[in-house]
């Protein structure tokens, strides 16, 4: 009798936490929600903010501004290169960090942190004065490099907590089996760590993708989407700003579906440690 | 860790310095050299005693740093209690659902922060459905609002950094082995015993690496308090921005902006402590 | 008034892709100097023009574009085509400025080290022009090739901050003063100090550009500011903070407390004259009035950077936008005041109800009750900014 109690307790508490789960993420998705359905409001004025009436007119015609759409392709230039290259450098640094104890692995964790607690207004005025005294002409080049800057300790972190505690010694067996550096590191370390890049680099690609300030400060005369939205929003707010918004989700949906097919099938593949989704 | 030490004999010396000199490179070309400029910056004070900066910016926004501090610790304590169940449930319950939800927490990343707290000013306009509702239950008074106040801002604050917190939570909960879970529960009989003594301290380092990527970004912040608040929610963030740009006081500002990243820094360290974790991140 | 914005739209959708044109063009140009030498009469090709004589020809006069940066919204559709037609100049056009302090901390550093900006011709306020001029940024203007100089209304050409407008000249002006939504006032508003009214509590915003909100500010406390000193700027910062800190005002913003006004959040707001024109669409109730006391009068100025190289052509544009007729073509598509003599009758010809408007013609009660901020020096600025970013709590 007690026992049965104790089930329905239990399960009772699971679904409080469970419904608790839902209701948080309701939460994180309920914004989105506001973006996407605004994409179909065909608004009085020229601010999408209140809404009149069902329509499809901004997503018939998505590509209307066509500065919009050189926007968000400069944005998502700026972000695949920035997080390829952070992803590289950090994910190096993450590995040094948990594989080696060596001098100077502190002030390097320091390094990595620093950047996180220094406002990003400081970080876009600073990086610019260096530019403008070695004489870089500021635009796509300089967007990039900063963005590669603030992104870098977001990717050493991550991977750093994602691979922290692994249990190196399969490694150390391949090796001990004469498999080469190189193929020690392709058929063992990558695949155990890969999971924590790709998740790292999902989050350096949205940090770019968002961010104003610094880039605001380095863009030059290039305009990345966020700079756009700012300086739209002032004059007007089409809902074709949410309809590329709308498109942008659906993308990551799709990419992130296409990353879980593909983790499945590694897992198919290499039976040994079940690989942790993104 | 045992294989730090054992992987550090065997190889070469020089390749963690190898690993990391890109990136640190990197950092120190674009991110210390600047800094150390504005630093230089910061006590080039014309006509007056190099700390005149510092003086101003500890004197004249106390109230800024305040509250900075006070809605960031706000918004990292809320995120934590948002998060930290939703992060236990994708790794423990979600089963099959797992990439899906996970996708879904960061989903909000993929849209821009601006258009995203558009959206917000969209739902808490004054008109808008989230104040009729809380009017309709008497929660807010029928000349209430939500937009330009503190609960907006602390609120928007969670929201954006939410994330960051839910993801570092639940990668630590989901390295935890499962027959350490099944043991305990059998040893302590109950899941909430399993949970304090086994799964709670395991996660911690999640909790400390989520608390601090909620609560650095959330204390720097300005469009928050600048979209979603009135003038009597600004930030320190706002502050430096201004003096950067409109006022052009850049000793002032680059004082305050190292006394932000002193306080930040700060609060890490104890917070560090605290949580019993000697690395910083 | 629903359809002049739609019409807006259309313009500014147009205007959008045919900057990007000029874009594509000045990469295919750059592709094709890079060695590809395929010879003028491609390169004018590639413009996308019909190929009218100008264009064929234009290929080896112009230097590359005139690159002009400007607000949002704040030109018509048809003068950049126009002006290309004409003169066989391409135009960049890019409205990447949304604030005085924002867009010169851009430029401040290049321009300090002689460095191009990729701009040949930016538009800023007053004030800001008078920093640009004072710090030796602008390049002075080329009468001899400007004879359309002379049409600058009289009353603006000789300014303390630009004497005989030796290095700018106004591309706009407009007024600031009291926008209202009167379904929440409940009345109509007459006074600068309604903004202060306690019914309003929460209710109002204020403007972050410091000349207009303090302007307005001391005509309501009785004082000029075309004389204000730093303790009149003092007292009257004092009135605002006090009214930031009770909670009377709601915000301080740049054009977007347009929003808030659409959206029903404020009841009223300090405001331009050109914005709530094209606000009537989202809110058809919306009024703006300039008060009793008076209003702030600005100008936005084109001014000609220092390390522009093409200077010939800036002049060029800038005798082309002087010209009554296209001056009119201009404010057509953007409601503001033109500062060229003759506009009003030209545009009389093309929108008679635009022009019969107070916003874009305002009747000589109104131009007596406008006033202009005093002329700042570099440090005065810096006093008068901190007192008032300290009022309005930044």
């Amino acid at each position: 009798m007690a026992g049965r109690g104790r089930t329905f307790g239990r399960r009772l508490g699971s679904w409080l936490v469970d419904g608790y789960a839902a209701l948080v993420l309701a939460y994180l998705l309920l914004p989105i929600l506001v973006i996407v359905l605004y994409s179909f409001n065909k608004p009085a004025g020229r601010f999408n903010f209140v809404w009149k009436s069902f329509s499809l007119d901004a997503w018939r015609d998505p590509l209307r501004y066509d500065a919009l759409v050189e926007a968000m392709k400069l944005s998502l230039a700026v972000a695949g290169i920035s997080t390829l290259v952070a992803a590289l450098f950090g994910t190096l640094i993450a590995l040094a960090l948990t594989r080696y104890r060596f001098r100077g692995s502190a002030p390097v964790g320091l390094l990595l942190v620093l950047p996180l607690t220094t406002p990003e207004v400081v970080l876009g005025s600073s990086l610019l004065t260096l530019f403008l005294d070695l004489n870089v002409r500021t635009g796509f080049t300089t967007i990039v490099i900063a963005h590669i800057m603030f992104s870098v300790s977001y990717v050493a972190l991550t991977v750093r907590a994602r691979i922290r505690g692994f249990d190196w010694t399969l490694e150390e067996a391949a090796m001990d089996l004469g498999a080469t550096p190189l193929r020690v590191f392709g058929k063992v370390t990558l695949p155990l760590i890969l999971p924590g890049i790709v998740a790292a680099g999902m989050l350096s690609f949205a940090l770019s993708l968002d961010d104003f300030i610094i880039t605001l400060f380095n863009a030059g005369s290039s305009v990345t989407y966020p700079l756009y939205v700012y300086g739209a929003r002032r004059a007007a707010f089409p809902p074709q700003i949410n309809v590329i918004a709308t498109a942008i989700l659906l993308l990551s949906l799709f990419a992130l579906t296409a990353t879980h097919l593909w983790q499945n099938r590694t897992l198919r593949q290499q039976p040994g440690r079940p690989l942790p989704p993104v | 860790m045992a294989g730090t030490a054992a992987g550090g004999t065997r190889q070469s010396r020089a390749a963690p310095y190898l690993l990391i000199a890109p990136g640190v490179l990197w950092l120190t070309v674009f991110y210390v050299v600047p800094i150390v400029s504005l630093a230089q910056t910061s006590v080039e004070v014309a006509g007056g005693p190099w700390w005149d900066g510092y003086q101003r910016a500890l004197t004249g926004y106390g109230t800024h740093f305040f509250r900075s501090l006070r809605y960031a610790f706000a918004a990292t304590i809320l995120a934590l209690v948002l998060g930290y169940p939703l992060a236990y449930v994708i790794a423990f319950r979600a089963g099959r659902l797992k990439t899906l939800l996970l996708g879904l927490v960061i989903l909000p990343f993929f849209t821009t922060f601006l258009v995203r707290t558009f959206a917000w000013k969209t739902i808490l306009n004054d008109g808008g459905p989230a104040v009729r509702l809380l009017q309709q239950l008497h929660l807010l008074a029928p000349d209430g609002r939500l937009l330009d106040t503190t609960i907006a801002v602390i609120g928007g604050l969670t929201y954006n950094f939410l994330p960051f917190m839910v993801l570092p939570i639940y990668v630590s909960l989901e390295k935890i082995d499962r027959r350490l879970v099944e043991a305990a529960q059998d040893l302590y009989s109950t899941p909430r015993g399993a949970f304090q003594k086994i799964v709670l301290p395991l996660s911690l380092p999640g909790v400390f690496a989520g608390s601090l990527l909620t609560f650095i970004p959330a204390a720097g912040d300005f469009i928050n308090a600048e979209l979603l608040g009135s003038p009597n929610q600004q930030m320190i963030g706002t502050v430096i921005q201004n003096q950067f740009l409109e006022v052009r006081d850049y000793p002032l500002a680059a004082a305050l902006s190292f006394v932000m990243m002193f306080l930040i820094t700060l609060g890490v360290l104890a917070y560090a402590r605290l949580l019993g974790t000697e690395e910083l991140a | 008034m629903s359809r002049d914005t739609a019409q807006r739209d259309e313009e500014i959708h147009r205007l959008l892709r045919q900057a990007l044109g000029r874009r594509r063009f000045i990469t295919r140009t750059a592709l094709a100097a890079g060695g590809l030498a395929l010879g003028g009469r491609f390169l004018a090709g590639c413009g996308g023009r019909e190929g009218g004589p100008d264009g064929i020809g234009g290929g080896g006069k112009a230097r590359g574009p005139v690159r002009i940066s400007n607000w949002p919204l704040y030109i018509d559709s048809e003068t950049v085509p126009d002006f290309e037609k004409a003169t066989g100049i391409d135009v960049e056009y890019t409205e990447d400025i949304n604030d005085n302090g924002e867009f010169f901390a851009k430029i401040d550093e290049p321009l300090k080290r002689n460095q191009s900006i990729d701009r040949d011709i930016i538009i800023l306020t007053d004030w800001m022009i008078g920093r640009l001029i004072s710090l030796g940024y602008a390049a002075p203007l080329d009468n001899a090739s400007f004879p359309n100089k002379a049409n600058l209304l009289d009353n603006l050409s000789d300014v303390g901050f630009d004497p005989a407008r030796k290095y700018s000249v106004p591309w706009m002006s407009g007024m600031a003063a009291l926008g209202y939504n009167p379904k929440k006032t409940g009345r109509r508003l007459t006074s600068v100090n309604d903004i202060f009214d306690p019914k309003f509590k929460g209710q109002v915003t204020m403007l972050t550009e410091m000349r207009d909100t303090l302007g307005l500010v001391l005509l309501g406390m009785g004082k000029d500011p075309a004389k204000a000193t730093l303790s009149d700027a003092k007292a009257a910062c004092a009135r605002i903070k006090k009214a930031r800190e009770s909670g009377q005002i709601r915000k301080f913003t740049g054009n977007d407390y347009a929003e808030d006004l659409a959206a029903g959040n404020i009841a009223a707001a300090f405001a331009w004259s050109g914005d709530v024109q094209g606000l009537l669409a989202d809110n058809p109730g919306l009024q703006w009035v300039a008060p009793a006391e008076g209003a702030m009068l600005y100008s936005d100025n084109m001014l000609v950077p220092k390390t522009s190289d093409r200077q010939d052509l800036a002049m060029s544009w800038m005798n082309y936008v002087y010209d009554p007729a296209h001056s009119a073509q201009i404010i057509a598509g953007a409601p503001y005041l033109s500062p060229v003599k003759g506009s009003g009758a030209e545009l009389a010809k093309i929108a008679p109800d635009l022009a019969s408007s107070p916003l874009v013609n305002p009747p000589d009660d109104l131009r007596a009750r406008l006033h202009v901020f005093r002329a700042l020096s570099d440090a005065e600025d810096m006093e008068f900014n901190r007192v008032f970013q300290d009022a309005i709590g930044a």
